[in-house]
């Protein structure tokens, strides 16, 4: 399955600078990001399936990058939102280092195109890159960052 | 926000969770992406919590529905039940308390969560 990254972000689910300095706080202000999108109507379940998720083992997984993932019911359809912090938020990462670069993504049970785990290998397989890591971090709006991942995506 | 209906998905998104940390296939596949999917027992004893607050009558319902389908809760979207594809008659719509308020589809009995948009 050919997976084109950059036409699962959206500009209004982009968070340029995280105020969360830790793991609940992130995930709180990224799930209040998908309410206020007016894509989700609460964030509390979405919020304690994302904890339950996490209590699995943390999804950040090293390189400064954490991917916390799940399916509600709650959504109508996988989304992406993504948020940077330049001070690191402490994600209890395998490296042990705090996280600057966030992919949460979300997809409902029913998903039947079932892009799911495919779009998480993607995100994963492409901040492998330090390169793109770098790049995603100094972006200064989100149509560079549109680029950059159109970039990604045509390189693989 | 800890309503019946709520609880009732969040036991659905936990079941589901539940389900797919189970699938040995599925767990292998996350973590060959540098995924850790650790021991299953946090959700258990999660499930065991949240089923406390579950009214009795809602999870017999949930549990029979669950012993028949993949899943008990489904969502609404175009006016339509996502369990069996029939349409949702307009009174599950006009009350205001569609949002709020554990109702079943006429159809399959599934339980019903509206969804946005
Ligand atoms: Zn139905």
């Amino acid at each position: 399955m050919i997976i084109r990254l950059s036409e699962f972000f959206e500009e209004d689910l982009f968070i340029s600078e995280l105020k969360a300095k830790d793991k609940v706080g992130a995930l709180k202000e990224m799930t209040e990001a998908l309410v206020n999108s007016k894509r989700l109507k609460h964030g509390e379940g979405l919020y304690e399936m994302l904890q339950q998720r996490e209590s699995l083992g943390s999804t950040g997984i090293g390189r400064g990058v954490a991917v916390p993932h799940g399916r509600t019911l709650a959504i109508s359809r996988l989304t992406v939102i993504f948020a940077r912090s330049e001070a690191g938020v402490e994600f209890d990462s395998m490296d042990g280092k705090p996280v600057h670069l966030l992919f949460m993504t979300v997809a409902p049970p029913q998903e039947r195109a079932n892009l799911y785990l495919p779009v998480l290998g993607k995100i994963v397989e492409t901040v492998k890159s330090a390169k793109t890591r770098r790049q995603l971090l100094k972006a200064s709006d989100f149509d560079e960052i549109t680029e950059i991942l159109e970039e990604a995506d045509e390189g693989a | 926000m800890h309503d019946q209906l709520h609880l009732l998905v969040s036991l659905q998104d936990l079941d589901t969770l539940i389900k797919e940390t189970g699938d040995a296939k599925r767990t292998a596949e996350l973590e060959s992406m540098g995924f850790s999917v650790g021991n299953i027992e946090p959700l258990n004893s999660a499930r065991a919590h949240l089923i406390e607050k579950i009214d009795k009558r809602y999870l017999r319902i949930y549990d029979r529905l669950s012993s028949k389908h993949v899943r008990a809760v489904v969502p609404v979207e175009n006016k339509t039940c996502l369990g069996c594809f029939q349409s949702v008659p307009p009174s599950f719509f006009s009350e205001i308390t569609a949002d709020r308020v554990v109702k079943v589809c006429e159809n399959c009995g599934r339980i019903l969560y509206l969804l946005t948009g």
